[in-house]
């Protein structure tokens, strides 16, 4: 091993030996006085600016969307729904689809992509399946009058009653009715149901059945999409067990296909028409029979005044959750990207 | 501070720039290259640390910018650089012919030596004894740890040690040094 203070004498003389520099350092002051980290800064700050104008406008909009619409008060019950759903399900075919994809499904849903006739699907609007129960106390021997009002009030908004029932609750009359009542005329429908004399309890939900829709229109598609290449097998089949056997895929096909089809509709009905269940009971106390009665516009508007505040103020703490979400991810990603920047630059030297 | 660091970089120019001559073995190219640096340096110069962390970084920022160099260079031509053609250039600080022969000869053995050299190795012996950089400021110029840092400049020595024109010539300077 050479020695230290050696090899420091023979490294200065090597490194003497070279001539001076042909130029000398250029200023370095000239013209270069600010340094570029002033320049940065603005692009930080208005990359933050723009972060929390977009967060502020979703908040926003989400606010909105809660005060416009009051059915996401509560969302319960969503699985019973789907469940009930199912029961009415045609099943053409003899009941052999069991709902689980045929082997064959894949190849189907890559020949039906190559496809040239098959295009994307536009974008999903929301579908919401909107629910609801009040019970509501009327007065004395109004309980018929109730169950009439609800009939005209179900039919006048353009949906029906899906069911009705008259019993005695100890010796006093009371109804419970089920009418199917038009999306967007739910909540209209509701408040004049709750106007027909004192709430006992409301119960609204709107379950989001979005996802579930655009699964099933995926699944069609493929399915579709393999039925007509069957249908091109089956007219290109020559001998007996050939033909057999694409006949009996599909025929499983098309079982799946009406089985899903099914389940649109019922999705699509259910979308389309909200189910309200309003039990009526009679309540002696009650001096005033709201049916025959019916509130003022001053005291309705006041209602509404209320609810629209509650439900605004359950939507600001209902958000508040993805709020936070949102800025503690802001705050992650901007301090990482200060991180990066300074590590970069570090680098970059 | 600016005005600071300015004067600092003027001051350090010379001997970057003889480091760099020791790290790619031109003249031409090392001036190119610390001029490169220090403008690189100036031009970053919010993000470099002040006092005596400084010297590592405007070190590191000249290691890269001749290493980075050196291998367009090498990407280019497809060779590295012919250590005889610069050593014919290079001026010969003392007067006299003999005196003028002997530096040559003790210059162009050790740059032989230092060329035959590694870029991992070449590098920290020039930082350490040209530079006059400790293992931890190698450390950071490098981006390494002091240990390994330790170890290459140990490997480096015991490699230029086994060089027999060096060796040769370093018995001589060891004789006429004391």
């Amino acid at each position: 091993v050479i020695d230290e203070d050696v090899l420091r004498a023979l490294v200065a003389e090597a490194a003497e030996s070279f001539p001076p520099p042909r130029e000398p350092l250029p200023q370095l002051t000239e013209g270069r006085a600010e340094p570029p980290r002033r320049r940065a800064r603005p692009f930080v700050l208005g990359t933050v600016a723009a972060g929390l104008v977009v967060l502020l406008g979703l908040v926003g909009l989400t606010v909105a969307d809660r005060l416009r619409d009051g059915s996401a008060r509560t969302v319960q019950n969503a699985s019973g729904d789907a469940g009930d759903g199912l029961t009415s399900e045609p099943t053409a075919g003899g009941g052999t689809a069991t709902g689980v994809p045929a082997p064959g499904d894949a190849a189907g849903g890559a020949g039906g992509g190559g496809d040239g006739g098959q295009v994307a699907p536009p974008l999903q609007a929301t579908k919401v399946v909107k629910t609801g129960a009040v019970e509501v106390a009327v007065g004395e021997g109004a309980v018929d009058d109730s169950v009439t009002r609800l009939t005209s009030l179900a039919v006048g908004s353009g949906g029906f009653v899906a069911e009705s029932r008259t019993f005695e609750q100890g010796e006093r009359p009371a109804a419970d009715i089920t009418i199917r009542v038009p999306g967007a005329a739910f909540e209209q429908v509701l408040g004049e149901v709750r106007g027909l004399g004192e709430t006992q309890s409301v119960t609204t939900a709107g379950q989001d059945v979005t996802a579930e829709y655009v699964d099933l229109e995926a699944r069609l598609r493929v399915l579709r999409g393999t039925r007509d290449q069957l249908l091109g097998l089956l007219s290109r089949a020559t001998t007996i067990p050939d033909i057999l056997a694409v006949q009996d895929r599909l025929n499983a096909t098309q079982t799946e296909i009406e089985r899903l089809e099914g389940q649109q509709r019922v999705l699509d009905d259910k979308v389309a028409l909200g189910t309200l269940k309003v039990t009526v009971t009679e309540d002696r106390s009650a001096l005033n029979t709201a049916a025959a009665k019916p509130r003022s516009g001053l005291a309705k508007a006041w209602d509404d005044a209320v609810d629209g505040f509650t439900s605004g103020v359950e939507g600001i703490v209902a958000a508040s959750g993805r709020i936070l979400l949102v800025v503690l991810v802001l705050a992650a990603l901007t301090a990482m990207a200060l991180g990066g920047w300074k590590v970069l630059r570090r680098r970059l030297l | 501070v600016v005005d600071d660091l300015a004067v600092w970089l003027q001051g350090a120019y010379g001997q970057a720039y003889r480091t760099a001559c020791l790290i790619l073995r031109n003249p031409v190219d090392a001036e190119e290259a610390v001029q490169e640096a220090f403008l690189r340096v100036w031009r970053f110069r919010s993000s470099l640390p002040d006092g005596d962390g400084r010297r590592p970084w405007v070190y590191r920022v000249v290691v890269n910018t001749c290493l980075s160099r050196r291998r367009s260079d090498r990407r280019k031509s497809g060779g590295d650089v012919d250590v005889d053609l610069h050593l014919t250039a290079m001026a010969a600080p003392e007067p006299g012919p003999e005196a003028a022969a002997a530096h040559r000869d003790l210059a162009g053995a050790l740059i032989a030596a230092l060329g035959a050299l590694p870029e991992h190795l070449r590098v920290p012996v020039v930082l350490r004894y040209w530079a006059g950089l400790t293992e931890r400021e190698i450390a950071v110029a490098i981006r390494r740890r002091p240990g390994t840092v330790k170890s290459r400049l140990h490997e480096a020595r015991r490699r230029l040690g086994d060089d027999p024109r060096l060796a040769a010539l370093a018995s001589d300077t060891e004789e006429v040094a004391p």
